[in-house]
């Protein structure tokens, strides 16, 4: 197991985030909780609630039925504690992830972005952080909560008004990859986020592996990138090696998987990560010539 | 995390189906996305790694020479580069079969040229044939040397490139025994300006337009008109003095050729400047250093495979515009001869307005 070391300033991971992406924050997840009239202010409490029971039942650490009411709380104020509580550690580490993979951010340009289980646009927020607004993209975020989806909408309008992301990046939002029509077809790079999706319980990886194989092979026949990201709790875990193995009889393969301690916001966080990748592209039968 | 860059993964991709070079496959890729440098490559690596005996076939005599050219630059002996008349000849003729060849005209009778074949039960000799620009020959020479020539066969080929009328489609090489295509994905020569003018000519095909790579330069194709073909020599020269780079003038009529290259010549008198038209001494195009500072005036045919840091095209009249899929190829071919420079040349004989409306418009291309 690797790490880090100790941070070198507590509660700073890397190099302090964009001014842009720091007001988005504020406008759109922390004053919105911070001024609710439910908010107290009392120590281990968000919206009157304590916090463990936001953030084991709310939110169910990030594994809840997001589109239901719960208690006082509703689908929307659920989607919100989630940004609150989840989003900024979980920004932080893909910022890492994309930092390292795109050193020239060049090679985000018209790439296409499948982040299955997106919750609120956040690996789309960390590519514009390390892409910059003069790389366009396009997004399909997939998550079967229209309320995250709503939200992550809200946030990816957020990020282009305040110049975050190019004018030209695409942002949509569907419930499943099945149903996502990725128009003609296309050379640059696909990449595909999973962060902390195996993490639920409910995902049968065969499906998935099929959907994202699917999608992958609809998208158009250049390079696709798979980065993977969970907590290194066993039990959340327990999918990976099912998914793995599906993932290369697919004809994927592994840039490298391994687990990793990152100190960010002061904590401690347990990564687990891996890399796939299927770089020559799909063959094509000569009769779909 | 340690993770590799895309960077580095892209590089990687370019090697990915060159691993088992000894195997036969068929790789499609748009302009600019290295099926001449992959070809070559895997040619060297055969030859010099493998001792085998190796011959590399393209359409025209420029490639042939720019084949040969770039595998000195690889170092040690240089491949056996060829165009498919002269290879198809050499070994008829080699086989002691009798004159002439069973022809129509230039077109090889190809059926009667097996039969000869098939009688004398002749068996390949050449290890590995490599073959660029695949879509430019007729499926037959392919069905011919799968079966006669070659023990193994690599064909790199566009399938939106295909300029010639009696060239393949990808889907036709199933017939010389290939049963999937590799693509090559991105365009490692262009600017995006000059890419994001390319596309607008793409033909719909299997394999997508490729992205640039390079990114932006800032330096937008545009539309130049002169009113004469003196005209045309100064801007090139001027051009070329000021930037110092490896020019291509691509025109249309052989004529036009070596009456350019004496204006051009005049203006230039101390720099390189070569013509080749396709009645050129034999291996004169071997003297070309195409690549090389200066200025080389071709045929919008000889450009086939060619590239060049400014190009100015001019070869658009027979173009322009686009009715048929063989016009939008064209003109998508030749604008991709471009790598930073891309000038269209609208004169000395004037477009006509449907011919400019039939041009993209700014910011695609300046006017």
């Amino acid at each position: 197991m690797l790490t880090n070391g100790p941070p070198r300033k507590p509660g700073c991971f890397t190099m302090a985030r964009s001014q842009w992406l720091e007001s988005l924050r504020r406008s759109h997840i922390v004053d919105p909780v911070m001024h609710d009239p439910r908010e107290t202010r009392k120590p281990d409490t968000r919206l009157g609630l304590p916090t463990s029971w936001v953030f084991n039942q709310a939110i169910g650490g990030g594994q809840a039925s997001f589109d239901e009411s719960l208690g006082e709380l509703s689908a929307r104020d659920r989607v919100l504690l989630y940004a609150f509580f989840n989003q900024k550690s979980h920004v932080n580490e893909l910022v890492h992830a994309f930092e390292k993979l795109l050193t020239n951010p060049r090679d985000l340009n018209r790439a296409t972005v499948v982040d299955i289980g997106c919750g609120p646009f956040t690996s789309g927020l960390a590519l514009a952080e390390v892409g910059g607004n003069a790389t366009p993209f396009r997004y399909f975020g997939v998550d079967t909560s229209q309320t995250m989806c709503a939200f992550g909408g809200e946030l990816a309008d957020g990020a282009k008004a305040a110049g975050g992301l190019s004018p030209e990046t695409t942002v949509r939002f569907f419930s499943s990859t099945d149903d996502i029509d990725f128009g003609a077809q296309r050379s640059t790079w696909t990449i595909v986020v999973l962060s902390y999706l195996l993490a639920s319980q409910s995902i049968d990886v065969d499906v998935l592996v099929r959907q994202i194989v699917d999608a992958c092979n609809r998208i158009g026949p250049g390079p696709v990138a798979l980065l993977y990201t969970n907590t290194s709790r066993k039990e959340a875990t327990e999918a990976y090696p099912a998914f793995q193995q599906a993932m290369t009889e697919a004809g994927f393969s592994v840039k490298i998987e391994d687990k990793e301690v990152l100190y960010l916001e002061g904590k401690e966080r347990k990564l687990h990560y891996a890399l796939f990748v299927r770089l020559g592209g799909r063959e094509i039968p000569l009769g779909e010539f | 995390m340690k993770l590799p860059s895309f960077t580095e993964l892209t590089d990687e991709q370019k090697g990915v189906f060159l691993q088992d070079p000894l195997k036969s496959i068929l790789v499609v890729g748009p302009p600019g996305t290295g099926k001449t440098s992959c070809a070559l490559w895997k040619a060297k690596v055969l030859a010099a790694d493998y001792g085998l005996n190796v011959v590399v076939v393209t359409r025209n005599r420029m490639l042939a020479a720019l084949a040969v050219q770039i595998s000195k630059d690889h170092g040690g002996t240089p491949v056996k580069s060829l165009t498919m008349h002269k290879c198809v000849s050499n070994d008829y003729y080699q086989k002691k079969f009798s004159y002439p060849m069973p022809k129509n005209g230039y077109d090889y009778k190809w059926d009667e040229i097996m039969a000869l074949y098939e009688a004398e039960d002749v068996q390949p000799t050449v290890d590995h044939l490599i073959v660029d620009e695949g879509q430019n020959l007729p499926i037959k020479f392919f069905i011919w040397a799968k079966r006669f020539l070659a023990k193994e066969m690599s064909v790199f080929a566009d399938e939106n490139q295909t300029t010639d009328v009696d060239g393949c489609r990808v889907d036709e090489l199933r017939h010389a025994g290939y049963k999937t295509a590799i693509p090559l994905t991105l365009n490692h020569r262009n600017t995006e300006e000059i890419a994001d003018l390319v596309a607008t000519f793409h033909v719909k095909g299997k394999v997508p337009h490729a992205p640039a790579k390079r990114g932006r330069s800032g330096d937008v194709p545009r539309l130049m008109h002169v009113p004469t073909w003196r005209e045309l020599a100064q801007r090139v020269a001027v051009r070329y003095q000021n930037v110092g780079a490896a020019v291509g003038v691509i025109l249309y009529k052989q004529s036009h050729i070596t009456s350019f290259h004496e204006l051009l010549t005049a203006l230039l008198p101390n720099d390189r400047v070569d013509y080749y038209t396709s009645e050129a001494e034999p291996m004169a195009e071997q003297a070309i250093k195409m690549r090389d500072r200066g200025v080389t005036i071709i045929s919008g045919q000889s450009a086939i495979g060619l590239e060049f840091e400014t190009v100015f095209l001019q070869d658009l009249n027979r173009s322009l515009p686009m009715r048929q899929d063989v016009d939008y190829r064209r003109m998508y071919m030749l604008c991709s001869r471009a790598r930073d420079t891309l000038i269209l040349v609208n004169g000395p004989v004037t477009l006509s307005t449907a011919q400019l409306a039939a041009l993209p418009h700014p910011p695609l291309l300046e006017r």
